[in-house]
C-alpha cells in the first residue's frame, strides 16, 4: 500500500481506493430529508372524465342534434316535395284528410255529367263575395244559396263526408272556365285571391269546391273544402290541366345556404391575476398590441322561416400574438448551476394564451466572484412570440329585421375552438438588473408548453344581408366574439381574448 | 435493490422518493464526506443535497448518466455549503500553518477509503475541493478554474500542493500504523 503512494499513481491509487465506496448516514436522516421536502405537488384534483369534459360534451351534443334536425328537416321536405310532384294528386289528397273533404277518383259518368251541368248553369259565380262555410274557408253567397236550396249538402256537411267525383275533362273545362272568371276578378274572397295569385290556380280550386252528393244524383252540390298549401305552390305535373294552360311553375330557392365568409378582427386579451403553485412562481403574459387576424369560414344554415335562422360551419384562425412578461425574483431563489454560485436557473410558469408554459430561465452576474447575496433582486422584460391555429365550430341563431333585398339581421351563438397547433418561444431577454445577464445561447432558457386542446367562446354579431338576386347574397357585419374563462391544468386562469371585427362574405341559396 | 421510479418522484410520491434516497445515500454520503469538514457537516450536505434533487429532478433530461447528474448536484451543493462557511474559496490559500502535525491514528480493520476521507478532512477546505474536483471528479483545470472562479494557475499550484500534502499525511498515518 505504502509503496504504490510513492510513485506517480497515487491518483489512480486514490481512485481504486474510493471505487465503490459507501457510508450509511444517521438513521434519521431520512426524516431530515423528508422534513426538508415541499407537500406533493399540487396535482390538480382527479376529476372523472365526465365531469371533466361534461360541459363540452353537452356542448358538442347540442351542436349535433341541432345540426341533425336541420339536416333530418331538409331531407323531409326535399322527400315530401319529390313525393308531391311525381305522383297522382289523389295520393296527395288522401294525405290531406284532416282537411275536411276525402277525394277519390271514381269516374261515375252520369253524375259527373250532370255535375258539368250543374255547373255551366251556375251563373251566379261571377257575382260571389266572400264569407265563411263550416270548414272555415270563405264561403261566396252562391255557395250559402246552394247550400240553403240543397238540404243534402247540409245533410252532407253534418255528416263531414262527402265524396267529389271530377276528373272529367267535360267537367273540367266547365269548372276551369268558372276559376278563370275567378282569377280575373280583382276583388275576389281571399282564398281565391290566394288561388288566383299562385302558379297553378285553376285547377285545385275546382277540385276543392265541387261536391256530388251520391244519394242525389240529379243535384250538383258545391262546397268549399280548404286547400293545402302545398298544392297551391306546387301543381301535379301529371294534371292534364296544366296541359292546357301554359303556366310555367316557379321555383322558388330552398331556404338552405352555404357561405364563404371572412372575419378581419383585432384582439383585446384581458390578462388575470395568477395563482402560484407551492413553490413555483408564475406569471402572465401581456400581448403587446392588437395585431389584425383573420377566420376564414364556411358556413351552412338555414332560414327557419323569415325571421328565424340556424347558422353553423367551420373556421379556421391562424394567429401570431407577441407578448411580453417581467418575472421578478431574489437572487436566492434560483438553482446553482456550477458550484461558484454565480449562474443561477429560475423555473416558473408562464401564463399565456395557448396554455401554461413551464420556463427555465438561466442567469449569471456579470462579474465574476463571490455569489451576489440571495436578496438581490432579479427582474427581466421578456418577449415572447407564439402562433396559434384554431379551427372554430359555431353554432348560431340568427334573426332577420325588414323585408327585400336588403335584410338587417343579428346573431349570436356559441364557438367551439379546437387547438391545432400552439407554438411559444422567447424572443427577448433583457435584464433590469444590471448586475445580472441572462446566460447566452441555447442553454439560456426552456420553454415546455403544456396547452389545452378544447375551450368555448361565444359569438355576436349584426349587420346588412344584401340579396343580388335570389340565390347570392352578401353579407357585412360587425362581429364580437371571446372566449368564456378557462383555467389551465393547475387551475391558473389563463388569459381570455376579445375580437372586435368585420364579418363579410357571400351566400348561396340552393 | 430496484431501480427508483422517477417519474413517482417528481409526483411527490413519498414512497418513491424514500426509495430513490435508499439507492443513493451510500454513495453520495461518501461523496460528502470527502468535501466536508466532518460528519456532521456532510449529513448537511446529503440532506441539502437529496432535497435539491427532488426538486430538480425535472430538469433531468435524460441525456447522460443519471447517477453522474445526481452525482453533479451533490458535488455543487457541496461547494454551496463550503462557499457558506468560507466567503470565497479563493480566501482558502495554503497556509502551512493549517497542517495538522500529526495525522489522525489510522485503523488496520477499516478500508483504504474510510483513512484517506479522515486525511481529506484534514487538508485545507482549498486543497480539499481541488484534490476532490481533479482526481476523484475528473474535472480539468479550466473546468476547476470556472467552477471556482480562480485561474487554471492557481488551481494547477494548488493541486500540486494538495496531492503532496495528501501523500505526506497518508504516507503519516500508514507508518503510524505499520509502527
Amino acid at each position: 500500500m505504502k509503496e504504490n503512494i510513492h510513485d506517480d499513481k497515487l491518483d489512480d491509487y486514490v481512485r481504486k481506493s474510493f471505487e465503490g465506496h459507501e457510508e450509511d448516514p444517521s438513521a434519521n436522516m431520512w426524516s431530515r430529508v423528508e422534513g426538508d421536502l415541499l407537500p406533493p405537488a399540487a396535482v390538480p384534483t382527479p376529476r372523472t372524465s365526465y365531469l371533466r369534459y361534461g360541459w363540452q360534451a353537452l356542448a358538442a351534443t347540442v351542436i349535433l342534434i341541432l345540426f341533425s334536425m336541420l339536416v333530418c328537416e331538409h331531407l323531409y321536405y326535399e322527400e315530401k316535395l319529390r313525393t308531391l310532384t311525381g305522383k297522382p294528386i289523389e295520393e296527395h289528397e288522401s294525405k290531406d284528410k284532416g282537411h275536411g273533404q276525402a277525394i277519390q277518383k271514381t269516374p261515375n259518368p252520369t253524375s259527373l255529367t250532370q255535375s258539368s251541368k250543374q255547373l255551366e248553369s251556375t251563373s251566379t259565380y261571377p257575382d260571389i263575395v266572400g264569407s265563411t262555410n263550416p270548414h272555415g274557408s270563405p264561403t261566396l253567397p252562391t255557395e250559402q244559396k246552394v247550400i240553403e236550396e240543397n238540404p243534402s249538402i247540409q245533410q252532407a256537411q253534418k255528416s263531414g263526408g262527402k265524396q267529389v267525383n271530377l276528373i272529367d275533362t267535360q267537367a273540367e273545362k266547365s269548372v276551369s272556365q268558372i276559376a278563370q272568371h275567378l282569377n280575373d276578378k280583382t276583388d275576389a274572397p281571399p282564398s281565391l285571391i290566394g288561388v288566383a295569385k299562385t302558379e297553378a290556380p285553376l285547377l285545385q280550386p275546382i277540385a276543392e269546391s265541387i261536391t256530388v252528393n251520391q244519394n242525389s244524383p240529379k243535384t250538383v252540390d258545391i262546397a268549399f273544402v280548404p286547400i293545402p298549401t302545398i298544392w297551391l305552390e306546387r301543381p301535379s305535373p301529371n294534371s292534364p290541366a296544366l296541359a292546357q294552360i301554359p303556366i310555367e311553375p316557379v321555383r322558388k330557392p330552398s331556404d338552405w345556404f352555404v357561405g364563404l365568409q371572412t372575419t378581419l378582427f383585432a384582439s383585446i386579451e384581458k390578462t388575470r391575476t395568477q395563482s402560484s403553485r407551492p413553490g413555483r412562481a408564475a406569471f402572465a403574459s401581456k400581448q403587446e398590441s392588437a395585431g389584425i387576424s383573420s377566420i376564414w369560414w364556411i358556413k351552412t344554415g338555414k332560414k327557419l322561416n323569415t325571421r328565424f335562422s340556424l347558422e353553423s360551419g367551420i373556421g379556421y384562425q391562424n394567429t401570431a400574438r407577441t407578448a411580453t412578461h417581467t418575472p421578478r425574483f431574489r437572487f436566492g431563489d434560483g438553482i446553482h448551476q456550477g458550484p461558484s454560485g454565480i449562474r443561477r436557473t429560475f423555473n416558473y410558469d408562464l401564463n399565456t394564451y395557448g396554455g401554461t408554459a413551464e420556463v427555465s430561465l438561466r442567469m449569471e452576474q456579470t462579474i465574476p466572484g463571490s455569489p451576489a447575496p440571495d436578496n438581490e433582486p432579479v427582474t427581466l422584460r421578456i418577449t415572447t412570440s407564439e402562433r396559434t391555429e384554431l379551427l372554430r365550430i359555431p353554432l348560431l341563431a340568427g334573426y332577420r329585421f325588414g323585408r327585400g333585398r336588403f335584410q338587417a339581421q343579428a346573431k349570436v351563438g356559441l364557438l367551439g375552438n379546437f387547438v391545432v397547433k400552439n407554438e411559444l418561444d422567447i424572443s427577448a431577454r433583457v435584464s433590469q438588473n444590471t448586475r445580472f445577464r441572462p446566460v447566452s445561447g441555447s442553454d439560456g432558457y426552456s420553454v415546455q408548453l403544456k396547452q389545452g386542446k378544447f375551450f368555448l367562446g361565444y359569438w355576436m354579431s349584426a349587420g346588412v344581408e344584401f340579396k343580388l338576386n335570389r340565390r347570392i347574397s352578401l353579407l357585412a357585419e360587425t362581429a364580437l366574439a371571446g372566449d368564456f374563462p378557462r383555467n389551465d391544468q393547475y387551475r391558473h386562469r389563463l388569459p381570455e381574448r376579445f375580437l372586435l371585427g368585420l364579418n363579410v362574405g357571400a351566400n348561396y341559396y340552393f | 435493490m430496484a431501480e427508483p421510479n422517477l417519474q413517482a418522484c417528481l409526483r411527490g410520491d413519498r414512497l418513491a422518493q424514500k426509495h430513490f434516497f435508499e439507492c443513493f445515500k451510500g454513495k453520495m454520503f461518501a461523496l460528502c464526506l470527502r468535501y466536508a469538514n466532518s460528519r456532521e457537516d456532510a449529513e448537511d450536505v446529503l440532506q441539502e443535497g437529496f432535497v435539491k434533487v427532488f426538486r430538480d429532478l425535472n430538469q433531468y433530461t435524460g441525456a447522460g448518466n443519471f447517477e453522474g447528474w445526481v452525482r453533479k448536484v451533490f458535488v455543487n451543493t457541496a461547494l454551496q455549503h463550503l462557499q457558506r462557511n468560507k466567503k470565497s474559496l479563493i480566501t482558502m490559500e495554503l497556509d502551512g500553518q493549517d497542517f495538522p502535525d500529526e495525522p489522525e491514528s489510522y485503523l488496520s480493520d477499516e478500508p483504504p477509503a474510510k483513512n484517506m476521507i479522515r486525511i481529506l478532512q484534514q487538508l485545507p477546505p482549498g486543497y480539499r475541493t481541488i484534490f476532490n474536483l481533479h482526481i476523484l471528479e475528473g474535472y480539468s483545470h479550466p473546468e476547476i478554474a470556472e467552477i471556482l472562479d480562480i485561474s487554471v494557475g492557481t488551481s494547477k499550484s494548488q493541486l500540486l500542493r494538495a496531492k503532496a500534502h495528501f501523500r505526506k499525511l497518508l504516507e503519516s498515518s500508514l507508518t503510524t500504523w505499520q509502527s
